[in-house]
């Protein structure tokens, strides 16, 4: 898994725009994540090179995060709020109810390799308690049943945009 | 009954707002284009400081008197923070104005540069928030095709270079000097105070750091004059403030009123009320960190700094969470325990090990297999994490509710202690555990 020759040129203009080369690591290291869907170590090394640093220094920012994985995570990765306002509506509730119908932990991917669960601080949209995060797509006012419509939705190729639609 | 007044979400339902040439046509812009062909930066300051507007992230501290805490004399350069990395639990309103109208952001963020005589501004965005990063971005690039930003703008002489930053997931990045490490690369790591940032902050350079909302507010207040700003709210707390109102309401969402507005009119009238069936039994009225408010209490709040504070508690970020009567108290502060340790940078001992230990005892009492003295415990927890025990705030902001939920509703602690569960709702009483504890 190397690096693609666009992610290194992005990242060359990173290092154009930062009044430090460290400032682009963050950067860099989402922009892998975009790609392959998690962060290797051997891309970490790869990453030190490219923007010139320790290796040590793209691990330091690669595990503060909790939108860096390090793992592989599934195609949709299921951010599910867990916090106070969507708490106080069912969401931990909702969340161990999609644990069970996707039969997977925190931390584990379906074996179809296009689910995984975190359970996540507050996304900062209260207004639409209980709620799921798939990238850029907000699903509000979650309930068992649109849990398993989505996942379903999901599962028969439509995208999260699609879904997201109402 | 108060007039409506509206500085910040005017126009929010103006199809179109988002883009810049509609933007334009509702008089966007044009504060930007006066204050940099009629005024002196120190003229820019002098309104804001007349305004009276305070901080809308979470201190209050007012936000002409951060700006002149930059040295007059320095050589090098200085910067301009946009913090827009907002994650206080229950906190959802500078998300709403990035993605309705992010041009009244950037008019905002160029005032204030120009104001502060800054070359070059970062927007912090929380790695949350894409979309309106997206949508952001999209604005930034339309301002600069019409020269708001860039070189000589407005033909003032005035060059302003914003980038835009998207962070990766991080509660405490939003403590501004941890903002500052995260984009210097490192981890998001907060730094003694002093210096402070307006002194030694962004690459150890003079660096102001500001909120979404406040900066919102400069185009209005550079239109209508600090002194009209100052007019509206009551003396200490001036202008309009965007209250998020969640939990089981009728209408969550976000709304501006003038500060001084009665919560009890807010959650009634903007909010709906409660869900149908549920009574009120407490609010945090200022993001999760904010010490608790039984029913009784919130009853005689007016959304102010002043009247907070002398209740006792907080508006800190603006974060209204209503909680039922049927909701387990103990039950609640464990989310709240366990997502400020989670969230603890682990810099500092007390905090780092006190958080922990406050969600474990808090957890052990939940499932049953708490100890009568570990109340005292919680309390003397968070006398000694808190209080400039610590490099930045999160220890406070950990203790607070703990110290505020124990107090205030002691009892519901003391009978899950005494019976060993919860005397709520029988065995489905609790829903919120996560993991077997």
């Amino acid at each position: 898994m190397s690096l693609n020759p666009d992610i290194v040129k992005d990242i060359q203009q990173y290092l154009q725009r930062f009044e430090d080369r460290h400032t682009a690591i963050l950067p860099s290291l989402c922009l892998v994540q975009s790609q392959f869907g998690y962060v290797a170590a051997e891309q970490m090394t790869q990453l030190a090179e490219v923007i010139g640093v320790q290796p040590a220094e793209v691990e330091a920012i690669a595990t503060f995060y909790d939108m860096l994985h390090l793992r592989p995570m599934g195609k949709y990765p299921l951010r599910m709020c867990a916090n106070v306002s969507c708490s106080l509506l069912g969401a931990r509730k909702l969340c161990r109810d999609l644990h069970k119908y996707l039969g997977i932990r925190e931390g584990e991917v379906t074996d179809d390799q296009l689910f995984s669960i975190t359970k996540v601080e507050c996304l900062g949209a209260c207004e639409m308690a209980p709620l799921l995060q798939i990238g850029r797509e907000y699903f509000e006012k979650m309930s068992e049943e649109k849990l398993k419509k989505l996942v379903d939705g999901l599962r028969s190729g439509k995208t999260p945009e699609e879904l997201a639609k109402k | 009954m108060m007039e409506e007044i509206r500085i910040i979400t005017r126009l929010f339902d103006v199809p179109g707002i988002a883009k810049v040439e509609t933007y334009l046509q509702q008089g966007g812009y044009e504060a930007l284009r006066r204050v940099l062909r009629e005024k002196k930066p120190e003229d820019v300051v002098g309104e804001v400081v007349a305004s009276g507007l305070r901080g809308r992230g979470g201190a209050g501290f007012p936000a002409g008197k951060k700006w002149q805490f930059l040295p007059a004399q320095h050589e090098g350069p200085r910067y301009f923070m946009c913090n827009a990395d907002e994650s206080e639990p229950g906190t959802f309103k500078d998300r709403l104005i990035m993605e309705k109208m992010p041009h009244l952001l950037l008019e905002g963020l160029a005032i204030a540069c120009y104001a502060t005589k800054v070359p070059k501004a970062y927007i912090y965005v929380r790695g949350e928030y894409v979309r309106a990063y997206e949508i952001l971005k999209e604005a930034l690039k339309e301002a600069y095709e019409k020269g708001f930003f860039g070189k000589n703008i407005f033909e003032s002489g005035f060059d302003l270079e914003v980038v835009i930053f998207l962070g990766a997931g991080a509660y405490i990045c939003g403590e501004e000097s941890a903002l500052l490490s995260s984009l210097e690369g490192k981890r998001g790591y907060p730094k003694i105070k002093p210096p402070f940032p307006a002194v030694s902050g962004y690459m150890r350079q003079p660096t102001i750091i500001n909120n979404v909302e406040t900066l919102a507010n400069l185009p209005w207040i550079l239109t209508h004059g600090g002194k009209a700003y100052a007019a509206i709210g009551t003396e200490q707390s001036t202008g309009t403030r965007l209250f998020c109102v969640s939990g089981p309401l009728q209408r969550p969402g976000v709304y501006e009123v003038p500060m001084g507005y009665p919560l009890k009119d807010l959650l009634e009238k903007e909010g709906g009320g409660l869900l149908d069936g549920k009574r009120l039994k407490a609010v945090i009225p200022g993001g999760s960190s904010a010490p608790v408010m039984t029913a009784n209490e919130a009853g005689s709040l007016t959304l102010d700094f002043e009247t907070a504070a002398k209740m006792g508690t907080m508006l800190g970020s603006g974060g209204i969470i209503v909680i039922p009567e049927e909701q387990c108290m103990v039950e609640l502060l464990y989310v709240i325990a366990e997502f400020y340790h989670h969230e603890s940078c682990g810099q500092c001992t007390p905090c780092r090990e006190g958080t922990g230990w406050m969600e474990k005892i808090i957890a052990a009492i939940l499932s049953g297999k708490g100890r009568k003295s570990d109340l005292d415990l919680l309390l003397s927890i968070c006398d000694n994490i808190a209080g400039g025990r610590s490099i930045c705030a999160l220890s406070d902001a950990a203790a607070l509710p703990v110290k505020s939920f124990v107090t205030k509703f002691r009892s519901e602690f003391e009978s899950h202690i005494a019976l060993g569960r919860c005397d709520l709702g029988g065995p489905e009483a609790h829903t919120m555990i996560f993991h077997e504890v």
